[in-house]
């Protein structure tokens, strides 16, 4: 998934959100049946445990091929399926360079 | 010198007189069931790396009611090496604190030959072990004497964690967690000292603190220094975590907060932090930590600022960090928090 040519370099914005909010839902149960919508708080909507959180960088990582620099750590970048895609769409811009 | 956390015993005339699968008469010296008991109490783990058949050799253990203080028991026909690099995945500690010994030369070599860093002793020299330096910790705690217990406790726990069919927090749930906030007691000190050399993941700036420091600090009215102590349906985890506070003025700065990579899976992480963030604003008081990055520290970096700490300075590694305490978040519902103030 590394190359440019790779489905989610082709079309960033879907595959990206796609991927996160479907990582959510899978891992945190306490959303149950509620919808999750882009732009939820998903510190609001359900806790995020420190290793909930690593193990989201290191989806988003690894799924997306970005390193996420330290001041990138934050609370606004992680709280939402929406601002966790633009902050990927963001790394991947700076990699490119 | 490094001291040592696990010493892994060759069985036939080593552990035992005798070659169990020549059929001999298999004997176990008193002093070397003393030996291994003094190890035990003295929180240093043990293992075997035995060329024996597996369930005989177990059968013998349990004869003389040695089982139980062996860990993992590597009894199989591989090489002692990969036995040895096996015990290391498993109990997660470095090669460089593993001790083996055996009482066959090509033995000993073929460990020096593949992980030049575990120190070898013949089994001539079994009932010096005792009398070994690097096995004589200065100090035994209480979470040291029970530490073979605690990963007894974990392995049950990762069992049944792979036997439970749902989700992680689910599993979580069912551990019924219960998670002690107080204040450090000066018994508390030893195991206090040991957690800012043992812990580096979830360590907010790995500045080691002597028993000394510590004791000077819980006489200190412009510190607080508090302690936590899970518990599980499996038993205790021991002191986990801690968090020392100074206090003057109307602001308290977090001068260290870790928690012991042990709970790492378990989700409280964040718990002694919330509590730190619940009292600050309970009190009024403005809440700002110190933090060091270290490279393996970024754990507790993601801790911190995604518990709404921003950086208020920072000089090269040191960071300040301030909470302005707009947000504050209850406690994970998956474990229950008693605070004992």
């Amino acid at each position: 998934m590394h190359d440019s040519g790779s489905p989610v370099d082709a079309a960033p914005g879907v595959d990206v959100r796609e991927s996160i909010r479907g990582y959510l839902r899978d891992n945190i149960t306490v959303l149950g049946d509620d919808e999750l919508r882009d732009d939820d708080n998903i510190f609001d909507k359900g806790f995020v445990s420190s290793i909930f959180a690593m193990q989201l960088l290191a989806h988003i990582e690894s799924t997306f091929d970005v390193e996420v620099p330290d001041d990138y750590l934050s609370l606004q970048r992680f709280s939402s399926v929406e601002r966790m895609t633009e902050m990927v769409e963001e790394l991947r811009k700076v990699r490119r360079g | 010198m490094k001291m040592a956390k696990c010493v892994v015993w060759d069985l036939d005339d080593t552990l035992w007189r005798g070659t169990l699968s020549a059929g001999d008469d298999i004997v176990v010296e008193p002093q070397i069931i003393e030996t291994v008991k003094t190890l035990d109490e003295r929180g240093i783990l043990q293992s075997i790396a035995s060329k024996n058949n597996h369930d005989d050799a177990m059968r013998k253990l349990e004869e003389f009611g040695m089982a139980e203080y062996f860990l993992h028991p590597q009894i199989n026909w591989n090489s002692k090496s990969s036995s040895l690099t096996a015990l290391q995945a498993k109990l997660n500690i470095g090669l460089d604190t593993f001790v083996f010994i055996d009482d066959q030369e090509f033995e000993r070599d073929e460990v020096t030959f593949v992980h030049p860093d575990v120190e070898t002793i013949d089994a001539a020299d079994r009932f010096l072990l005792t009398t070994l330096p690097r096995l004589s910790p200065a100090h035994v705690t209480e979470d040291a004497r029970r530490r073979r217990l605690a990963y007894q406790e974990a392995e049950r726990r990762d069992r049944s964690e792979l036997e439970f069919q749902g989700p992680h927090d689910e599993f979580l749930r069912s551990l019924g967690m219960v998670l002690t906030i107080s204040r450090a007691g000066g018994d508390d000190l030893l195991r206090l000292e040991e957690l800012t050399h043992r812990t580096s993941q979830l360590n907010s700036t790995g500045i080691h603190y002597s028993y000394d420091e510590l004791e000077k600090l819980l006489d200190d009215p412009g510190h607080d220094l508090w302690v936590c102590e899970l518990r599980d349906r499996y038993g205790s985890y021991g002191k986990i975590g801690m968090a020392l506070v100074e206090k003057s003025g109307g602001q308290w700065t977090i001068a260290l907060l870790l928690m012991s990579c042990r709970t790492v899976s378990k989700g409280v992480g964040t718990v002694l932090l919330q509590f730190l963030i619940q009292r600050a604003e309970a009190h009024g008081t403005r809440l700002l930590a110190r933090f060091r990055r270290t490279d393996r520290n970024r754990q507790m970096l993601l801790t911190y600022q995604l518990a709404n700490f921003h950086v208020v300075s920072r000089d090269g590694a040191d960071h300040l960090f301030e909470n302005d305490l707009s947000i504050v978040r209850a406690y994970p519902d998956h474990v229950k928090v008693n605070v004992d103030a």
